[in-house]
Formats: C-alpha cells, structure tokens, sequence
C-alpha cells in the first residue's frame, strides 16, 4: 500500500514489516498453543503413574470414541475395564486396534502406535481393574518346551479354528481364526491368554504357562519347519492339489499327447 | 499330396496307405540325420539324469532331518523326471521325425457272423441242452437250482464275525452320574475357576489310557463357561449347568466330526467338517448347516472338592442319527 | 554329416522319395535275419502266434491326442503298482499305539504315541531314501489317474464313442471310476492321520445314516464301533490285493475290448464308419504309446520332485477328539463333501426311528442316481433316439447338442458340488462370509446346471450353422473384389475336401424319425402314439435331441440375400473365378 511519490526502500520495508508481523503472531500463537496442550511424551523410566497419565492421553486422543470416555465400552465397542494390560498389548502391537472401520472382526495391520505407546495404553487399562498382565520374556519365550506336546495341545485345542499347522480358518457370521505367519511368540501367549475377538480365552489355569510354551513352541516351530516335499502350496491341503494335478499333470500331459498326435509337417 | 486309397492286397506286407506324408526330413537325409542326433541328445540327457539319481541317492547315506529330506527329495526327483523325461521325449520325437508318418487304412471286420453261423451257435446251444437232458429232467433241473441257490450262503454267512451286532452299544458312553470331568490332555480333574469366562476345554470321564479307543471316540465333551445370565437353560434343564458352566457333547450330530470350533462372542460352536453350527445358550439347538439334531447334553455339577462331575449320563445317544434312534 | 552310402533300410541316394509300389511301404521288404525267424518259429510252434503276431502288429490305431487321455490313466496305473509295491515293503497297517522315537527325525512328533501305520508312514517319509518320493509319486499318480478317467470318461461321452458295439466298455468304464474312487480313498486313509482319519469318521457316520442295515453295516465293515481295530488292516488288504485285482481285470478286459472293437476315429477325408486310418502297431503306435508311458511317469515324478502333496506329518496323528479347519478330501471325493455341506438339515423320525436325510440324499442316494445313470445312459439313449445301429465314427460334440448340453450340465453340477466342498477354504482365502457361500453354492446347484445346458445347446447349433455355412459358402478370403456392376463384394474360396470331410455334417443330430399319424388311414389307433412309454420315450427325445433350427442337411437353412457374398446368382464363370481366389472378372 504504497503511495506513489514514496522513496522505493521505504515501501519495500513496509511490505516486509506486515509479512514479519504475522510470521511472529504464527509462531507465537502456535508455540503458546504447543505450551497449553498436555503434549504426551515419553515417560520417564520407573514413573508409573507418569505411564498411566500417558497413557490416559493415548486412550482418550485414539481410543475413547468408541470404547468411551471412562473406558466403559459402548454400542460398538466393549468394555475395556478388566481386560488387562495383556488384552491391549496384544490389540495395539498387532495394529488391530484402532479399528479402521467397523466391520465383522478387526483386521491385523501395521501398529500405529509405537511400543511405549502401547505400553502405556495397556498401562492406563491395567490401572483400570486388575487383568491379565503382559507375561514377561522367560514366560512367554519357548526354550526347551516340547514342540511335540505342544503340537497335541495345538490340535487338541487350536486346530479346529486355526488349521493344522496355524494356516488360519474361516469361521461363521464374518469372522476367521488368522494364520499365525507373522505373530511373535509374546502375541500368541497373550492372545491365548486374553481370548481377543470371538477367540475363547484359554487362561493360565486352562492352559499353564508351561503348556502355552509348548503351544508357542509349536507354532513357531511349525513356521520355521521346512517342506520336505516341495513346494507347500500354502499347506492349504487336497484343493491346491487336486488343482495342480489337473493343471500342470493333466494339461502337461495333454500337450504331450498334442505333440505325439499333431499332422506331420509337410515337405515344401 | 495324393490321396487315392490303394487297393486292398491280402498278401501285402503292410497296411495300404491312403495319404502319403513327406516331410521335410523324408526329402533330405540331412535333416533326417540332424533329427537322429537331436533325438540322441535327449537319450543322452537320460541317462545323465539317471547318473544324477545315483549320485544323489549315495550322497546321502543316511537322512537325519528335514532339511536332508527335502533335498534328497528334490534331487532324487528331478533325476528321474529327467531320466523318464529323456526318453520320453527321445521317443516320441523318433516316431514323429523319423518313422513314416503316412497314413494308413485297414478295414473293419464285421463283428456280426453271418445268419447260418447265428442260427448254427443258437442250434448247438439247443442240442447241448438237450444232450445234458436238463429241458427234459425237471427234478434235476429243480434239485441244481436249490443247491447252487443255497450254495453261497456259506459265503455270505462267513462275514458274520466281521463285526459285532450294534445293540446297545451306540445308545451309551462311558458318561455317568459322578462321573469326574478330566482333563482330555493331562487327566487331571477340572475345577471350578479354571476356566474363564469365555473359556472352553475338552473333558473327559476317565484318562485317554484307562479307555479303548472306541469309548474314547465318543467320549469327549466340551466344558464351555458362559458369562453369567447368558445361558437359556430348557425346561427341565435348568440344573443341568453349573454356575453358568455348560456341558456338550464333541461328536457332531451330522455325521460325526469332533467339533472344537467354539466363538465366544456369538455363543456358537461350529464343526469344521459342514459347518454345522449350533447356539450354546439355546441346549445347542442348530441354527445352521445339515445338523438335524442338537448336541447331547451332559447334566454336571461340583463335588465338595470343588471339581467337576457329571450329575447323570447323556439322555440320549451321541454323534450322527442312525435308524434304530428315536 | 553327409551320406555316401544309403543307411540300412534306405534306398540308394535319388530316390528318397520313391515309394515302393509293390508293398506299399517306404521301406520295402527286407531279407529277416535267421536268429530271428528261429525265435518266431519256436514261438509260434508252441503258442501259434506267428500269424496274430503280424495281424497285430499290422492293426492300425487313428492319431488324436483326444484318444490318449485313456492311456494317461492306463499308465498311471502302472506306476501306482510299481510305487505301491515299493510303500508295501516298508508300511504297517497296524492300529497298535506306538511311540515315535525321541531321536526321530521328524522333530515335531517326536516322543508322541500314535498308530503303527502313522509311524511306518513316518518312517518312509524320513528314514526310507526315496521313500517320501516313492509316496509322493505314488499319490500323484492317484490324483493323475482319477483325473485322467474322468477326461477320458468325458471324451467319451461327448463323442458318443459309448454305442453300439462299445455299450460293455462303457459300463467297464463305469465300473472302474467307481472302484477308482474307492480305491483313493483307501489308499489315502491307510495312513491313519488327523485328516484321512477324519474322512473315516464322516464315511462311518454315512453308513449309519442307512436305514435298517446302517449300524450293523458299519459294525460289519469297521469291526465294531468307530474306529474300530481292524479297520485299517482291513482297508489295507481292499486296497493293495482286493480293488487292485479287480481294476486290473477291468482294465484288461477294456483294453480287449478296444484292442478287438478297434478304436473309434473322427470324422475325416478316407474314414468311414467302416475303417480304421491312422499308423501302425508296429513300430509306430507302439512306439506313440510307449513313449507317452514315459512322459506320464516323467510328469509323475517332476510333480513329486517339485510339488508336496499330503504331508500327513502336518496333520499329526489321527484323534477322534481333534480336528483341523480347512479339512477337506482328495478332488474325486471333493463333490461328496459338497453335497454334504450344502444338505439342508432334513430328518424324520417314525415310530421310534429316525431316517436321516441330510445324510442319505447327499451321501447316498445322489451318488447312486450320478453312477446308476452313468451306466445305463447308452442304453437311455440309444431307445430315446431309435438308434441301434454300429458307430464307429466319433460326434463332433457339437453336432449332438441334446447330448453335449446334458453333459454339460452334469459336468457343471459336479463343478459347483466340488467348490462347495472347498467353500470354507475358498470363504477364508477369499475374506467371504462362510454362511454366504453355502447359501450361494445351494443356489448354484440347482439354477446353474440349466443355464449351462441352454447356453451349451445354443452355442452347439451355432457352431453347426457355421460349419454348414463355411461348407457350403467357404471361407471369407478378405480379399475385396469389384464387380463390373460396382457392386463389391468379398471372395470366399472353398473350403478343402479334407475340411468339410472333419466336420462330419453327415452326422448331425437332426429330429427325431417322424412319429406314426396317431391314427392311420384305416382309423385304427396307432400302438405307439398311445403308448405311455412310448409317449415318454418322444418326450425325452422331443426335450434333449430335437433342435429348434431347421437342421441344415444342405447349408441353406437361412437366408443370405443381401450379405454381399458371392453365390448362386452370380455367373458360373465368374463364380468359379472367384472361388478358386483368383481375382475378379468382368
């Protein structure tokens, strides 16, 4: 805004000067908004309630739209209070909770929150009621457990849902037992333990500690194993083979018999 | 191209031939000789591949784990593909390279024999029967059709001890009243506040060893604890669970899978096999799939040590329907 | 590589493409070495042989790749015994309770008890060298073979190759599918692990399902209640000494059959119903067929190099209290399963008895009818259409529509009951709710099989009016020509003699012969048009062969005034000019 009979320096300073104003009212109006808001951030180590509060920001930003303010569970979503720290270290570091959407069952995906955040989610649900706790490493880490008893307890208990070998199933109204390639031996004990979704709940007086390490075992074992046979087409079973036999058997051997009975090419 | 069929000569050596084919290599003994070593190359391929097997079967002397298992697997296997494959290709590609590939022509004979023949067959027929005197001798002919009838009685009769007649057998299990609900795995017995809510575990009444296998087979129950208020209890029932703990039979009613597919939030168990489901609250009525009857139920209850026990047996047969069941 | 010399059998050099006219072969008479006329008469003073030696080895077998699937199954056969034998010198169909070494080498099952039959497969699976490959052969070519009869069942079927005089090798062929699938299905449970076992258990639950005899069938059968203790070794002697033996009779009696019949051939240039044409016995159909032995047994063995099938050490040993999700049988038994799925849950109880439907009709019954019309279908057809008459000639598919769109429709049903018995691996692996592919499969099962056959027929009759089309017009060359009038139209050659010849126009379907007038000149009622049967037999007939398209006995069955193509009406000069594909004239 100028006047024309301004020197030029002048009129560019007071340009300048308006823009270097509301660049100062940003920040400043921003750094005083960043100060205002309880900013979560990492706790400090042995402060557990400092855990809890963070924790209780992480549920109330991510989580309370659905299970409630108080946890409390609501029209879509059940109560959190009593789960136990096991139930949401499992939900969160598998990436099924938050929801995505609704739908029939959460979906396994990335984890969108990092493991101390989760930590301290599953710390403000634990402070809630007593649950199952997060079990620690010597528990939930199979050495020297027998992957033989494992594998009976896994088809005694498992298989029906999960597959054999833990390929995952289909079950009713939407839902499915999912294949276990990429669980870590802590998701699967806590998943036994905690029984997420529609899965039963297999606790330490059902299933001991000792048995659940076998069953890891197992698990984990059965991924590592490799095929002696060949490809495995999944471990899906007689449908991928019955597929293959005509496919590749009966349409290679159909080529053959193409070649052996086509018209003999012509001299000239 | 000619394609005049040839007249039919008894005494020729070969069939007549109705389309001459000349081939490229039937022209020029050049190609001919080409395609005899390229067939020769796939013979030679063959036998590598069955040295290769040879090779492989001594490479390892003995197998020790998986991992040896799928190579010896795999190398051992693609040897012989190629060992067969070898001289399956070597001969096919002989017959269509090098043998004549010219068509040839031979006729079909009547099947049917001529009329005089017909009639001769049918006339012999007659006299034999006659000869034997069976048309004329009727107490021979009667006393042959009363011993060839009975004769393959014995046979059938044999197979009796096959098995042993059903009776009762089916209607019944091992189940009865203060019968302790074990554990299927380890045989211990299951207390009040083992499970969960939301838990369920296979049961049984005596340890898998002190059972035959065929008592085992129809055994095995399902312990499932509801949450409270759940359970819809039928008239007359209403005692049967305990403290909102439930007791099924495993042995599907369709047609006999052991169903271990419990869904805890929809109060369903699912069998794997047809996807019969029935609903836990309702005595496991079934609400989808070809199941036409519910599962048993066992009536349960806690002793004064707390453990499970079943109050009496099941009311009615386990496992799929057969025709002398109610 | 040059020759200077003529090789052994060859003529002298300039004359590589003369025949010999005298014999008829290219290769001419050759002086027989004496060791080898010393052999054939020791031979043939004992047995007589000499003269069937050269009929045989003269007999002619027509070339088509089609008439080769049969051979697929012969030969897997052949390497089922060879295989099988192998796995009987190390199994034991035991049903004692054995314990798997803690140093075994399969990890996951170590110290675990199971059956003596699961661990001897173990062991040939781990320990045997070659064992797992022998096995895994062995149910390839179980997979090959059922798969092949069923492809060669359909070629047969679709070609009508099942008439007069070959209606005993059909029910051969009837006969051997049925003891195929019987057999796999023993074979396949002799391992007694987790899912063969399971199967065991729904075969006995269908047996019950039986009414009156159901229990004490199954009694019988297992050796008492499930599972019984001798039903293995009892699976073991029907499976390696009982199916075996009779498929091996069934087998040679069906080759007989062929061998003595000849086989049948398509229609083409020099075939008739009453030759054969194609190659000799001897050396080149022996040589065809001989080589194809190899390539199905290569095949076999690629597959089990490269692919794992049934890995019963995933499955765990067999527990009547365990099961695994996604269970499911091999494919030839994967359409039962269907059936069993999709059965609504009907049963009835009558006076203290109960009859259960939802096993009987999908377990029993619908197999029964599926085979029982297998087996008298040539005999069905032949009174529907009249035709008792000796073909040796095969139908093009589509010139038989009726028939073709039936088997179709068969061929669909048996699909959709297959995809149904996979629906809850197909519901996972796919994110579909389970309960809507039961319900979606129960709808498929009874609106696809009629589509299919409508869609099939039509597409038949298409295919006919454009062969008879291209027969009578020829074939559109693409070459645009203008006439001296300035009317353009499209040269069409004719088709080659060899061509018309393979569309076989001669034996096409057509109506039903005329039916008597149902009352004739003298007023007497005609026996035939009254008679219920006979009435049945034109309504069938009526339904399945009579197309609704005037049959084109000629070509002409439509029209073809303004489509531009050169015809009749043209001048026969310029008529034949332009078919020969010459160029236009004026």
């Amino acid at each position: 805004m100028s006047t024309s009979h301004e020197p030029r320096r002048s009129r560019r300073r007071r340009r300048l000067a308006g823009y270097a104003v509301i660049a100062v009212a940003l920040l400043g109006v921003g750094t005083a908004y960043g100060f205002a808001t309880e900013r979560p951030g990492v706790a400090e180590a042995g402060n557990p309630n400092q855990e809890v509060l963070q924790g209780k920001a992480l549920y109330l930003q991510g989580c309370s739209s659905c299970h409630g303010l108080a946890a409390e569970g609501g029209a879509d979503a059940p109560s959190l209070i009593g789960v136990g720290a096991a139930a949401v270290d499992f939900q969160v570091s598998t990436g099924r909770m938050p929801l995505q959407q609704q739908e029939a069952e959460a979906r396994p995906k990335p984890p969108r929150y990092t493991a101390a955040e989760t930590a301290e989610i599953a710390a403000f649900v634990a402070a809630l009621a007593p649950g199952p706790a997060v079990p620690g490493k010597d528990q939930y880490t199979p050495t020297d457990a027998d992957m033989a008893l494992g594998g009976n307890l896994f088809r005694t208990n498992c298989s029906s849902c999960h597959n054999f070998t833990g390929e995952g199933g289909a079950l009713a109204y939407g839902r499915s037992a999912p294949a276990m390639k990429n669980a870590t031996d802590l998701q699967i004990y806590e998943a036994m333990l905690t029984g997420p979704g529609t899965m039963p709940v297999f606790g330490d007086r059902q299933l001991t500690p000792d048995q659940k390490k076998d069953i890891i075992s197992y698990v984990q074992g059965m991924k590592a194993e490799p095929d002696p046979g060949g490809f495995n087409l999944g471990r899906s079973g007689a449908i991928a083979e019955g597929l293959v036999a005509w496919l590749a058997g009966i349409g290679v051997l159909a080529g053959v018999a193409m070649w052996i009975g086509a018209r003999a090419r012509r001299a000239r | 191209m000619s394609d005049h069929v040839e007249s039919h000569d008894e005494s020729s050596l070969r069939p007549p031939i109705v389309e001459r084919v000349i081939r490229p290599q039937d022209a020029d003994p050049k190609r001919a000789d080409s395609a005899e070593r390229k067939i020769a190359l796939m013979f030679l391929l063959s036998a590598i591949g069955t040295v290769g097997f040879i090779v492989a079967y001594v490479a390892i002397p003995r197998l020790s784990t998986t991992k040896d298992v799928r190579w010896s697997n795999f190398w051992l296997g693609i040897s012989l593909t190629l060992s067969l494959g070898g001289i399956a290709a070597g001969i096919i590609a002989w017959v269509r390279w090098l043998m004549p590939a010219h068509e040839v022509v031979q006729q079909r004979h009547e099947l049917a024999a001529p009329d005089e023949e017909l009639e001769a067959a049918a006339q012999v027929i007659v006299v034999g029967a006659q000869e034997s005197g069976i048309a004329r001798r009727s107490l021979l002919k009667r006393s042959l059709g009363l011993a060839l009838g009975l004769f393959a009685l014995p046979g059938v009769l044999l197979l009796r001890d096959l098995g042993p007649l059903p009776r009762k057998t089916l209607d019944t299990t091992l189940w009865k009243a203060n019968s302790p609900l074990l554990n299927a795995e380890t045989g211990a017995p299951v207390k009040l506040g083992d499970l969960e809510v939301g838990s369920f575990t296979t049961v049984l009444p005596l340890k898998v060893e002190d059972m035959s296998e065929e008592d085992y087979a129809k055994t095995p129950v399902l312990l499932i604890r509801l949450e409270p208020g759940i359970n819809k209890p039928a008239p007359g029932r209403e005692n049967w669970a305990y403290q909102d703990h439930v007791a099924y039979s495993k042995i599907c009613t369709h047609v006999g899978c052991p169903i271990g597919l419990y869904q805890k939030q929809s109060h369903k168990l699912l069998c794997p096999c047809h996807q019969s489901t029935f609903d836990v609250p309702r005595a496991c009525k079934v609400v989808f799939g070809p199941a036409a009857r519910s599962l048993p139920q066992l009536p349960i209850s806690v002793n004064a040590d707390g453990e499970f026990i079943a109050t009496a047996s099941f009311d009615q047969p386990v496992g799929p329907s057969f025709f002398e069941r109610s | 590589m040059s020759t200077t010399k003529p090789r052994r059998g060859e003529k002298p050099a300039g004359s590589a493409t003369a025949d010999d006219t005298a014999t008829r072969s290219p290769v001419g008479p050759q002086p027989a070495p004496k060791i080898l006329k010393k052999a054939l008469g020791e031979v043939d003073s004992r047995f007589g042989l000499a003269g069937y030696l050269k009929r045989s080895m003269n007999k002619v077998f027509p070339d088509h790749w089609s008439f080769m699937l049969g051979e697929i199954a012969l030969y897997s056969f052949i390497v089922l015994l060879l295989s099988g034998t192998f796995l009987t010198f190390f199994f034991r169909p035991g049903t004692n309770t054995v314990v798997y070494p803690t140093t075994g080498n399969y990890v996951p099952l170590r110290g675990l008890p199971m059956t003596e039959a699961f661990e001897s497969t173990l062991r040939i699976s781990f320990d045997v060298r070659g064992g797992l490959l022998i096995r895994q052969i062995h149910h390839w070519a179980a997979l090959l073979f059922m798969a092949a009869i069923v492809a060669h069942c359909c070629r047969i079927f679709f070609t009508g190759a099942f008439r007069k005089p070959r209606e005993a090798n059909w029910l051969i062929g009837v006969g051997l599918i049925t003891l195929g699938l019987l057999e796999g299905f023993a074979g396949y449970s002799l391992p007694d692990d987790l899912l063969s076992g399971t199967g065991l258990r729904i075969a006995y639950g269908i047996i019950e399902s039986i009414p009156i005899v159901g229990t004490y069938l199954g009694s019988f059968v297992f050796g008492g209640q499930f599972p019984g203790p001798d039903f293995i070794p009892r699976l073991f002697t029907i499976h390696i000494l009982l199916v075996p033996g009779i498929l091996l009779a069934l087998i040679t009696a069906h080759l007989l059959l062929m061998w003595y019949q000849k086989h049948t051939q398509w229609p083409a240039e020099h075939r008739t119903n009453d030759n054969v044409v194609g190659a000799p016995f001897y050396p080149a159909f022996m040589a065809k067929t001989g080589g194809f032995f190899f390539a199905v047994f290569a095949v076999t063995a690629g597959l089990s190099a490269l692919v794992q099938i049934n890995p019963v050490w995933l499955y765990g040993p067999y527990n009547p209290a365990q099961v695994g999700a996604g269970s499911q049988p091999d494919f030839y038994i994967g359409w039962l399963e269907g059936t069993l799925r999709l059965m609504p849950n009907l049963e009835t109880h009558i006076d203290g008895h109960t009859i259960s439907w939802n096993v009987l009709i999908p377990a029993v019954v619908i197999p029964g009818v599926l085979f029982t019309a297998m087996a008298i279908y040539p005999f069905l057809e032949a009174w529907v259409t009249r035709d008792y008459a000796t073909h040796n000639i095969c139908d093009r598919p589509r010139n038989r529509p009726g028939r073709t769109a039936l088997g179709v429709a068969v061929l669909t049903e048996l699909g959709v009951c297959l995809l149904a018995g996979g629906n809850d691996v197909l519901a996972e692996k796919y994110d579909i709710s389970l309960y809507a592919t039961t319900w979606t499969f129960r709808a498929m099962f009874f609106i696809l099989p009629p589509l299919a056959f409508m869609a099939t027929r039509r597409i038949c009759l298409g295919l006919q009016y454009r062969d008879a089309h291209s027969a009578q017009h020829g074939y559109e060359t693409g070459r645009i020509v203008m006439l001296a009038n300035g009317e353009f139209i499209e040269v069409e050659a004719a088709l080659p003699e060899d061509a018309i010849a393979r569309m076989g126009l001669e034996y096409r379907q057509g109506p039903p012969p005329a039916l008597e007038p149902p009352v004739d000149e003298h007023g007497v009622r005609s026996k035939s048009r009254h008679n219920p049967i006979e009435k049945v037999r034109g309504r069938i007939g009526a339904f399945l062969y009579e197309p609704d398209v005037e049959p084109l006995t000629d070509g002409h069955g439509k029209g073809h005034a303004s489509n531009g193509h050169a015809d009749a009406e043209l001048p026969a000069a310029e008529q034949t000019e332009l078919t020969s594909g010459e160029g236009h004239t004026d």
